[in-house]
């Protein structure tokens, strides 16, 4: 186990070495100059060329290339040209908004997908299995950022049950939450803040779930061993939680862990809907203000955040597998 | 003794008649034939099918009124049979571009009323915030989607398809360090990938189906890969070894061919992918530039407005759905006919 998760972070170095690669000669191509975004668009020669020294721009590109990667491998990701502050001081102060809703999104997700998938395999061919997957084939094929729009047609401009914008954290302080005079006030406002982003980001990650875990617990419902659990007279119950169940997660929890980059992509949209200020804006308004630094920090921190998800991944799978804890056991 | 011979020869002939059956549908169970038998009987996959065939047709008429009718134009030849851009839209439906000075922006559909007046069947789904008729810019838009999906699907799968094999054929390094390229591709949230690509290289729909197609490529490689690496254990690939075909005759001729159906599969899965991450580009900006349209950015155009008018919102979307659940339906139908343990 230790020595396979040794290999595993090996291998997700040169995986780091390519991303980091990538993302600097993507931006590097980005057409504009980084100096008039910072001065203008006339500066005077020598505060141009004050701007380049301290930047370390008038240097060739491998000089430029190398220094990043010695100042990356130190964990520091350069300063952003527009806002003036470190790339990682952004990362820190937008991070938490974006983890907020993915976790809400993958809850709401796996909470309904997992019941779903499971009930409409037990159930195939039957009304609920039908519904099911009317339910995961809408959800795929709907885009994200509509079920946003629709959601606030309906609940903030009709209804006028739900805010359209922005989030609140359910830690912010209650004195600067508007209308909110309790720690109470806080955690309900933050809660309908919530709701339909973590809708918008959650349906597809819900259908996805929903369809790859209905297929893999009819295939476990297939094997061998459940026929034979089934001539032994075990009850159909149990059959399902203790023979199909966990031999069943193994194909999901792959789709999760590759879900997670989708997410983060389409955690762009939610928060562009929603106006949510994220790291999906944050790197949407980097590329569009060519600040060059906060976008390979950025992209690198997302980078990062998936190698990591990819090796938790395979490391669950030695843990999940019965075949791994069936010797022990027996 | 006659009877219990008859009957022996009966239940031989009968145990040979059901081998030689079961024989056969071993035997048709691969192949093309049997795959679109099997399409044939599932009616879903025929539903999803036809939505293909219908935003297809739509997608070539679009095409063929907007841009090859606009070219030929330009030769008098033509000309005068009274060819010219938008003809089947101005003749057959509504006007494309409204006449200036009759601009009536952000009609609901023809059924309701809403602050800007009552519907009109001249603009059956209403009209957007220029005053532009929606059914006729989702007509364009459908191109748009069509033309994004294949083209960029094709690009990934054609390289991904071509890496994937490679890499699983000659295994060491040359696998290693392919699969890990690959991985890197996909550890970039791919909307980030391709923005990022686009920002640097140019913001217009060749660019989005490039990058998308880039970022669809491990998808492929990954998936071609996982089969390849059992494909080639093979005895006719070994055979063919043997017999002095060259590696790349081998790849091309035998390993991918007889990896290919799940690569089949997850291409019509992809293309309905495709659709809604260039929907999503477009949302944000990033894709066909007005006044062109595409679904994508009618949505984007459609936000200001929510709150007057919103059927504006409402008909890009159900476009998109549409034209995505026919792609999903036609892939889990091949992919049912393809794979008989999921089937049966």
């Amino acid at each position: 186990m230790l020595s396979y998760t040794v290999r595993r972070v090996l291998q997700a170095i040169p995986v780091m070495l390519g991303i980091v690669t990538i993302t600097f000669l993507l931006t590097d191509a980005i057409p504009g100059d980084p100096v008039s975004i910072m001065l203008g668009p006339s500066p005077s020669a020598e505060q141009a060329a004050a701007i380049r020294a301290k930047y370390g721009l008038d240097q060739p590109l491998y000089v430029r290339y190398v220094n990043y990667l010695a100042d990356v491998v130190q964990g520091d990701l350069g300063r952003s040209l527009y806002f003036g502050e470190p790339v990682t001081q952004k990362i820190m102060e937008r991070l938490p908004v974006t983890l907020l809703l993915l976790v809400s999104s993958f809850t709401f997700a796996l909470a309904t997908a997992i019941p779903l998938g499971v009930i409409s395999a037990k159930r195939r061919n039957q009304p609920t299995d039908h519904v099911s997957r009317v339910v995961a084939l809408m959800g795929v094929s709907t885009p994200s950022f509509w079920i946003g729009l629709l959601l606030i047609i309906a609940f903030s401009f009709h209804l006028n049950l739900l805010p359209a914008t922005d989030l609140i954290m359910p830690w912010a302080d209650p004195a600067s939450v508007e209308g909110a005079s309790t720690r109470w006030d806080v955690l309900v406002t933050a809660g309908e803040h919530l709701i339909m982003p973590t809708i918008t980001l959650g349906t597809l990650q819900m259908a996805a779930v929903t369809r790859i875990e209905r297929s893999a617990m009819l295939e476990v419902l297939n094997e061998e061993y459940v026929k034979l659990a089934r001539a032994y007279g075990v009850g159909e119950s149990t059959i399902l939680r203790k023979h199909a169940f966990r031999n069943a997660q193994l194909p999901v929890i792959t789709v999760v862990g590759l879900q997670l980059t989708q997410a983060l992509g389409g955690a762009v949209l939610t928060e562009t809907v929603f106006s949510i200020n994220g790291m999906g804006r944050l790197i949407i308004r980097a590329i569009n203000n060519q600040d060059y630094e906060l976008v390979m920090g950025t992209t690198i921190f997302f980078g990062l955040t998936f190698v990591i998800g990819v090796i938790l991944t395979d490391l669950s799978y030695a843990y999940i597998d019965p075949r791994v804890t069936y010797g022990e056991r027996e | 003794m006659a009877t219990s011979d008859t009957q022996s020869d009966e239940m031989l002939s009968s145990d040979r008649g059901e081998g030689g059956v079961e024989e056969e549908e071993i035997e048709s169970r691969v192949g093309l034939s049997y795959t679109l038998l099997q399409i044939q009987r599932d009616p879903t996959a025929l539903v999803g099918l036809a939505i293909i065939t219908v935003m297809t047709f739509i997608a070539v008429v679009a095409y063929l009124d907007a841009v090859v009718f606009d070219y030929l134009a330009n030769y008098s030849f033509f000309a005068n049979l009274g060819v010219e851009q938008y003809w089947f839209a101005n003749t057959v439906w509504t006007h494309p571009e409204n006449d200036p000075a009759d601009v009536r922006a952000l009609l609901p559909p023809a059924w309701t009323e809403n602050a800007f007046g009552a519907g009109t069947w001249d603009h059956p789904l209403g009209t957007d915030h220029r005053g532009r008729d929606i059914l006729v810019r989702l007509f364009y838009g459908t191109r748009i989607a069509i033309q994004v999906g294949f083209i960029s699907t094709a690009i990934g799968m054609v390289f991904g398809t071509l890496i994937g094999a490679v890499a699983g054929y000659y295994g060491g390094w040359i696998d290693d360090a392919l699969m890990r390229g690959a991985e890197t591709l996909y550890a970039i949230p791919f909307l980030v990938l391709v923005i990022a690509f686009m920002a640097a290289f140019g913001r217009d729909l060749t660019y989005a189906m490039v990058g998308v197609g880039i970022t669809t490529i491990p998808v492929f490689s990954r998936l071609i890969r996982s089969r390849v690496v059992s494909v080639r254990e093979e005895d006719y690939i070994e055979a063919a070894r043997a017999a002095g075909v060259r590696d790349r005759n081998i790849i091309l001729r035998h390993v991918i061919p007889n990896s290919f159906a799940p690569v089949l599969v997850q291409a019509t899965l992809q293309i309905g992918v495709s659709i809604l991450i260039v929907a999503g580009l477009s949302f944000l900006g990033y894709g066909v530039q007005p006044p062109k349209p595409s679904w994508g950015q009618m949505l984007s155009n459609s936000r200001g407005y929510m709150l007057p008018d919103p059927w504006f919102s409402v008909w890009p979307g159900i476009a998109i759905l549409i034209t995505v659940v026919g792609f999903n339906l036609l892939g889990d139908g091949l992919r049912d006919a393809l794979d008989p343990r999921v089937n049966n």
